[in-house]
């Protein structure tokens, strides 16, 4: 199958594209989502375009649906050919898609289930790096919180990170957030 | 005010970066929403596709929506999976038609003022079409959705004066946040859209604003607030509720001085690259509650009904009547009521033929409308069964 895709997250269109081009289809273009959409689909003729969900260019290809004389190109939402259930596994993952009438449910199906696995495990790589990042960057400054704490109230290690722990769980913090604050309030000092 | 219970409080509602969505910016800003028990989230969207898949979707418990696209959906031609209602009116006024200096010079050159009425402007364009047609590609003028206000005013405008929107110029769609970097980068020579982006591409010398909403229909719809039928059936007191803010938030909007507090609030919210004071200016141009600006009309879901059967966008056997039901000044009207707000006695009014103040019956004593002439002096009665609107049946100019 001919596929378009339309996404500014150059790492989730690899993916994309691989997975795609390992079930023997066509990536015809990769475009960005501020670019001239409807150019790159009359001149690469796509029979669908798998684009992110949230993408402002998704206006530019709805047009497409509509009757018009200049793009005799009947162009509809994969919703208005899918159930319910795959409609919201690819909003969730955050894919939708364009597809030329004329191409089957069945088919369909193929390549949007290959759409929405891409972009849902592209989805939890980014949630376990962010996850890793903030784990990293809270026991940093839970570190250096305590460290203020016991030098400037001359207390140990155990009774630095009880009264950090308390803090936070009197103002409704997180102990990497509590432990920001108490940095903040000693640069100030 | 005795209050019923909600059946939720905690609402994520969906906003896009316009000044029409101040409503929602403000009433969560200034705590109107609190101050009803709600506590919303504001989620910003980058289209109008996302916008109504996440309403439809329940992502969102209500959004700013472009006023055609409940009734697209109630016809079947936007895929929402869900009956989409048009709750309450958000703003009046509030978008405009800009071009690039290039083709505003090429305009003045066809016999335009550079202080042109709307049907002005459109003659010169016409005139521009004919000369040069064979020697320079059409015109590519943008609107910002297939269903949306703005498309439709634009075919309006251009076949007032029997030009051919498909035929005689190309017209492309690109939603409000990306209008004025095509306009830079040449891709398109025009763009109807909703504030602030003209004013903004017009500070940057990119395009000359050639009229406003108010110049082309003073009292036209814009955004409408919408929820989903389901959850409206789901939810009365909270729905109540959030009209309740909204309307609030309108009026304390339609204040100027609150103006330069607005448009922090937005810049913060929804348009951190556009400047506060372009922000406050432009909200003098819209109008939120004064005038029945949140008045959901009837008679405009009609006026819009009118102009897809006029450009062949309804499917076969359309049910116009179940698309317009799809707009409930029923459900507005009790909220209001209860505000002691003042509410015209009809759903629906004969739409522009008014060049100064008018009046309309309301439930208790007169009320008095802003003007409402739309811009070529047709007025519309949505109970004429024979209007209808005259479209270039023809070859290309």
């Amino acid at each position: 199958m001919r596929v378009m895709l339309v996404d500014d997250d150059a790492q989730r269109l690899d993916m994309l594209e691989a997975a795609l081009h390992g079930v023997g289809h066509t990536v015809v273009a990769r475009r960005k989502t501020c670019d001239d959409l409807l150019a790159a689909t009359r001149e690469t003729r796509p029979e669908i375009v798998l684009i992110d969900v949230d993408s402002p260019g998704r206006d530019m290809l709805e047009s497409l649906a509509q009757i018009n004389l200049n793009d005799p190109m009947p162009v509809a939402l994969f919703a208005a050919k899918s159930d319910v259930e795959s409609i919201r596994r690819a909003m969730r993952a955050g894919v939708c898609a364009y597809v030329v009438d004329g191409l089957t449910a069945s088919r369909l199906q193929a390549v949007m289930e290959v759409a929405i696995a891409r972009f849902a495990e592209h989805q939890a790589l980014k949630r376990e790096l962010d996850d890793a990042r903030s784990r990293l960057s809270d026991r940093k400054d839970v570190d250096r919180a305590k460290g203020l704490l016991m030098t400037r109230r001359q207390l140990t290690e155990e009774q630095a990170y009880e009264q950090l722990r308390k803090a936070a769980m009197n103002r409704n913090l997180k102990i990497g957030d509590a432990a920001r604050a108490v940095i903040a309030a000693a640069d100030l000092l | 005010m005795s209050k019923v219970a909600l059946e939720c409080t905690q609402l994520t509602l969906g906003v896009i970066p316009l000044t029409d969505s101040a409503p929602l910016v403000v009433a969560e800003a200034a705590g109107f929403f609190a101050a009803e028990g709600l506590d919303v989230a504001l989620s910003t969207v980058r289209s109008w596709a996302a916008m109504r898949d996440k309403l439809a979707a329940g992502r969102f418990e209500g959004a700013t929506l472009l006023a055609p696209m409940p009734l697209a959906a109630a016809l079947g031609l936007d895929p929402a999976a869900t009956a989409i209602l048009t709750v309450k009116g958000l703003s009046q006024g509030g978008s405009g038609f800009c071009v690039t200096p290039d083709l505003h010079a090429r305009l003045i050159t066809h016999g335009a003022s550079p202080i042109a009425t709307p049907l002005e402007w459109a003659a010169a364009l016409r005139r521009l079409v004919e000369a040069e047609r064979g020697s320079r590609p059409a015109p590519t003028l943008a609107h910002v959705y297939p269903y949306s206000t703005h498309h439709y005013e634009l075919r309006y405008w251009l076949a007032s004066v029997g030009l051919h929107p498909e035929l005689d110029l190309n017209l492309v769609t690109v939603p409000p946040p990306l209008m004025v970097e095509q306009l830079e980068r040449g891709r398109i020579d025009g763009a109807w859209v909703g504030s602030p982006w003209p004013a903004l591409a017009a500070a940057r010398g990119v395009a000359k604003v050639l009229f406003d909403k108010r110049q082309f229909w003073n009292g036209g719809p814009e955004k409408v607030f919408a929820v989903t039928q389901p959850w409206a059936e789901a939810h009365p007191a909270t729905l109540a509720a959030l009209l309740r803010a909204l309307i609030a938030a309108g009026r304390w909007l339609d204040d100027p001085a609150n103006h330069v507090q607005a448009a922090a609030w937005l810049q913060a919210a929804l348009m951190p690259d556009v400047s506060a004071a372009l922000l406050a200016e432009e909200l003098k141009a819209l109008r939120f509650h004064q005038g029945l600006a949140g008045f959901p009309w009837r008679s405009h879901s009609h006026w819009l009904l009118e102009q897809m059967r006029r450009w062949q966008h309804l499917p076969p056997a359309a049910d116009l009547e179940h698309a317009a039901a799809s707009c409930r000044p029923d459900l507005y009207r009790s909220v209001a009521r209860a505000l002691g707000e003042p509410l015209p006695l009809a759903d629906e009014k004969l739409e522009g033929a008014h060049a100064a103040p008018y009046t309309v019956t309301g439930e208790s004593g007169t009320l008095q409308l802003p003007a409402d002439r739309i811009m070529d002096g047709i007025s519309f009665d949505p109970k004429d069964p024979h209007f209808t609107a005259t479209t270039p049946q023809r070859e290309p100019v």
